[in-house]
């Protein structure tokens, strides 16, 4: 297994915790999806994952080996982390950007190498963005960017990929190339890959495992198909849903529909954390 | 228990302030008759009504006590006095010959020539005189009903100018406290002495006048033209080779020494001492290539009653005094001792000792 | 691919300028000044420390040039250098632009101590340590502020900055108040309006090491200041110790910029300026910036200070030149940016 997490759970200070006793595991090339309602924990969950958050019970594990015991740098070799957003007061350019990525590998005094440039380069390459290449990172679209930040995680030559919902402010045709990306990149790098989401269709079309955490805290992991089913998804979203198929030739692809009558029966307010899903 | 000790801190307060209301109001001042009162018009040309007895004078005019005790004028009857003037005080002659000034106040004094009003009305002084640029500060003291005096401390540009003005601040001290003829006195023997001076330096040509530097502190800092120092440097028969800067302005060693002086005259602002730039053991500067110090011709000013330098009356001396620096050939007949002795006779109604003369003319250092 | 081509030729041309500017500015320097020199002379006498030459000229010539001149320029250069490299630096971890490397106090500190020392009528070198001590105190204390449990958030340094800075300034304005007016007071004043007047080889043999340390210290660092540019989370996953290496950059800066002040005095906006100069040149790539900042700020700082001490026989307070190049300066930059600091 490349990344186990076992009976975590996870507060701040002084208050009651986000999400306890979760667990589950990837392996080499496997996709795991988080799903779950606005503030149930997923961006926290996956910041406890590369140790930018602490656990306060149970544990992580990197290949075996606690991640809090290893070193901050051997975490970033390791995995590699996409944000939702990045946003620099400097206007760097994409490939200034993406040779960030090498840091864990670079000594405190050294800068990168010919070499280094050379492995930025080929991740910019891999995502088919080298055009981009010499622009400043803000003067591109929003899709362009989460390509940039998935080239600069890749940089690090990492063993796994934390994905932050990686498909959130795209348009349709960009949340599908992100999405093939990702699973090739599963299949043909066999790097394990974790990513949260709010479209349960994106963990349905491209996941093998899913995660569903509810606002309560607890937690539900399984294959996908064994996961994201209408009732699973009523009790964690409070809605009705209809999951049905969709012929494209040999392919049949679920998606999820949401019924919007009685949406807002069952007092299911906005539960809080809207703000900070 | 905070609580209560707040509330206690709070009544003790109210109690106290109460109190101070109760206090009955101090007797109200008899309304000066035209007998009492007269008219003085200062440096502004403001008329100012002052009483005709004045008892308590408050100063912010740093010379002021000097030219005070020149007109006769009682130490008991300044009640207080710039800081600075009262350093001048102790370190001087004054403390010793006018001990009584030494018990003015100087706490009245907020910062720089700001007063703080409150401990000014405690002296609850006649008259206060203040420097003409000042004016927003000496009106905020006439709003409390005080009369204000505005002197210019020789900034009237030129060397007439500075003249005048020194002149002018003896005549209205001499008017305010009441001894015009000793002013007039004064006045008319000085401009004599000056004018006696002033025909020697006339005769000396110009090619023969020697290039004058002025140190102000020790951070090079010097007075340019239109300062009272050029006065006095031209008065001497030298030639300030800062006269092209405005004010007490700082300078680099460089244009000291494209300048290069002849002659150096070290002000009491700095404990520098001639043999210090003699021997030039000044940090970050280089005096030696300078003409003034490979002659050894560097002196510290006198320090009498008053610094000899700024605008006051023993500047008579230090033109004396500069003059023989400036042109020891010419004026060898000068017996600085002598005439210091009876400047402070006839000016000071002080018999010096020996002691005394050398410590003005910081005899061990010239 | 052209594009990158032209953008290299560029480069190399820009960074042949960036090594001349300050070599031919130091030299263009020691020829000028209040006492004149001819350009033969000048250059024959700095030649003759290489070349044996028969001296041509006067003792006072040498001495103007390598005694006065040479100390001064040498100190204005590094004064440049390091307050623009400590700006560019805090710029970066700070990621903010509008940063100057007095934020955290330690200008106000080292104005502090330098006021002290003069008050208590100390000599040059007492003033001098007390100004670096206090400069670094300042920094120190904001940092205790600004400690809890969490590490220390940006945000809490920068109020913690603000706090120290203002309770020094206030410090300051109380050594001035006790202060004698006409002995002290002018001193401490002109003291802290900055200026190089008094420098000499013995103020650069103890205020230069701190200086070299702390420049080369974020140089070494100069391509992870890059990443620590980034959001705290962004750069910790990128396998850095933000805490530390803030730390470091801190440090670093702040024995530059005491160091600094102590040598001469607050000299305010080249920390803040000069590091938008180089971004406009070079781009916001610290690998580049840094040294770029080190050659545009040398050379600046150099150019004022010579007009400073040559343009008139009274030497100008260098803060005021600074600010008054400085301000127009920046107002034209953002009005070609918009305020976006491209």
């Amino acid at each position: 297994m490349i990344i186990e997490v076992k009976n975590a759970e996870f507060g701040y200070d002084g208050r009651g915790s986000v999400f306890e006793d979760v667990g589950f595991s990837v392996g080499e090339g496997e996709i795991l999806s988080i799903l779950g309602p606005n503030g149930c924990g997923k961006t926290t969950l996956l910041k406890c994952i590369n140790a930018l958050l602490k656990l306060r019970k149970g544990e992580v594990l990197i290949e075996g080996k606690r991640v809090n015991s290893l070193r901050k740098s051997d975490v970033g070799k390791k995995i590699g982390y996409v944000p939702q957003s990045h946003g620099s007061t400097f206007p760097y350019s994409v490939l200034e950007i993406v040779l960030m990525g090498r840091a864990p590998h670079l000594g405190l005094f050294s800068s990168p190498s010919a070499k280094d440039v050379e492995i930025a380069k080929e991740a910019i390459e891999m995502l088919g963005i080298s055009h981009l290449m010499n622009r400043p990172y803000s003067q591109t679209s929003g899709g362009e960017a989460q390509l940039v930040l998935i080239a600069r995680a890749l940089a690090a030559e990492p063993i796994a990929l934390l994905l932050d919902e990686p498909t959130s402010h795209l348009d349709l045709k960009n949340q599908m190339v992100i999405l093939s990306f990702l699973e090739k990149l599963g299949e043909n790098e066999g790097i394990a890959i974790i990513m949260t989401t709010h479209f349960p269709d994106h963990a349905l079309s491209i996941s093998h495992k899913a995660l569903l955490l509810s606002n309560k805290g607890n937690g539900m992991v399984g294959n996908t198909g064994d996961v994201i089913t209408e009732d699973n998804l009523r009790d964690i979203f409070g809605l009705d849903v209809r999951i049905i198929s969709v012929k494209d030739g040999e392919n049949s692809i679920k998606t999820v529909v949401p019924l919007r009558k009685g949406s807002f029966d069952r007092k299911q307010k906005l539960k809080g954390g809207i703000y900070n899903s | 228990m905070k609580k209560k000790g707040l509330l206690v801190l709070l009544a003790s307060l109210l109690a106290i302030s109460l109190l101070a209301i109760g206090c009955p109001p101090p007797a109200p001042a008899p309304e000066p008759t035209a007998e009492e009162t007269h008219i003085v018009i200062d440096m502004r040309g403001r008329a100012v009504e002052l009483p005709r007895d004045i008892n308590r004078a408050v100063t912010l005019l740093i010379p002021q006590p000097s030219i005070a005790h020149a007109l006769g004028i009682s130490g008991e009857r300044i009640v207080g006095m710039h800081p600075t003037s009262m350093r001048a005080v102790k370190r001087g002659l004054l403390w010793k010959i006018a001990p009584e000034m030494t018990l003015a106040d100087t706490g009245f004094v907020a910062e720089g020539w700001t007063v703080s009003i409150e401990e000014l009305l405690k002296l609850r002084p006649d008259v206060v005189f203040q420097w003409c640029h000042w004016i927003e500060e000496a009106e905020r003291i006439e709003a409390m009903g005080i009369p204000v005096i505005v002197i210019s401390g020789g900034w009237t540009p030129g060397p007439e100018g500075t003249h005048r003005d020194l002149e002018e601040w003896v005549r209205i001290t001499g008017e305010v406290f009441g001894k015009r003829e000793r002013a007039a006195e004064i006045i008319a023997r000085q401009r004599e002495i000056l004018e006696r001076i002033g025909e020697r330096t006339a005769k000396i040509l110009d090619e023969d006048r020697p290039r004058v530097y002025f140190m102000f502190t020790d951070s090079l800092q010097t007075a340019g033209g239109d300062t009272h120092m050029q006065f006095w440097i031209e008065g001497a028969g030298g030639i300030n080779v800062a006269t092209e800067i405005s004010g007490y302005t700082h300078v680099g060693m460089e244009q000291i020494l494209a300048w290069n002086p002849e002659v150096i005259f070290i002000s009491n602002r700095t404990d520098i001492m001639p043999e210090d730039i003699l021997q030039n053991r000044i940090e970050g500067q280089d005096w030696r290539h300078v003409d003034a110090v490979i002659n050894g011709r560097v002196y510290k000013i006198p320090h009498g009653v008053f610094h000899w330098s700024p605008p006051n009356l023993e500047r008579v001396l230090l033109v004396k005094w500069a003059m023989q620096k400036n042109f020891p050939e010419v004026f060898a007949d000068f017996d600085m001792r002598q005439i210091v002795r009876e400047f402070y006779r006839e000016f000071f109604e002080h018999e010096l000792t020996d002691e005394e003369v050398r410590t003005i003319l910081h005899y061990d250092n010239n | 691919m052209k594009r990158a081509v032209e953008k290299k030729g560029v480069n190399i041309a820009l960074i042949v300028a960036l090594v001349a500017l300050p070599i031919i500015a130091l030299f263009a320097s020691l020829t000028l000044g209040r006492y004149e020199i001819s350009l033969g002379s000048a250059f024959s006498i700095l030649t003759s420390r290489i070349l044996p030459i028969e001296p041509t000229w006067t003792e006072i010539e040498e001495t103007v040039v390598f005694q006065i001149r040479l100390p001064r320029v040498l100190m204005a250069m590094l004064a440049g250098a390091g307050l623009s490299i400590a700006g560019a630096s805090f710029q970066g971890l700070f990621q903010n632009p509008l940063v100057s490397p007095g934020i955290l106090g330690v200008s106000a500190g080292a104005g502090f101590g330098a006021a002290l020392g003069i008050l208590i009528g100390g000599p040059a070198a007492i003033i001098q340590l007390f100004a670096f001590a206090f400069g670094i105190t300042a920094v120190v204390g904001a940092y205790m502020i600004s400690r809890t449990r969490m590490g220390s958030s940006l945000l809490m340094l920068v109020l913690a900055g603000m706090i120290i800075g203002a309770f020094f300034t206030a410090l300051i304005s109380l050594v001035k108040y006790v202060a004698d007016p006409e002995e002290q007071l002018p001193t401490i004043v002109f003291w802290l309006m900055g200026s190089m007047a008094g420098a000499s080889y013995k103020d650069l043999l103890w205020g230069a090491p701190p200086i070299f340390i702390g420049s080369s210290i974020l140089l070494l660092l100069r391509w992870r200041i890059n990443v620590l540019s980034l959001s705290e989370e962004e750069a910790q996953s990128l396998g850095i110790n933000v805490q530390w290496l803030r730390w470091i950059v801190i440090i670093a800066s702040t024995m530059i910029t005491a160091a600094v002040v102590s040598l001469c005095g607050i000299v305010g906006w080249i920390g803040l300026v000069i590091p938008h100069v180089g971004r406009m040149l070079v781009g916001p790539n610290h690998k580049v910036l840094l040294p770029a900042c080190v050659s545009i700020g040398a050379s600046y700082l150099l150019l004022v200070d010579n007009v400073a001490r040559a343009a008139t026989a009274a030497e100008i307070p260098i803060s005021i030149l600074t600010a008054l190049i400085g301000a127009p300066f920046f107002v034209y930059l953002l009005r070609r940016t918009g305020g976006k600091w491209a």
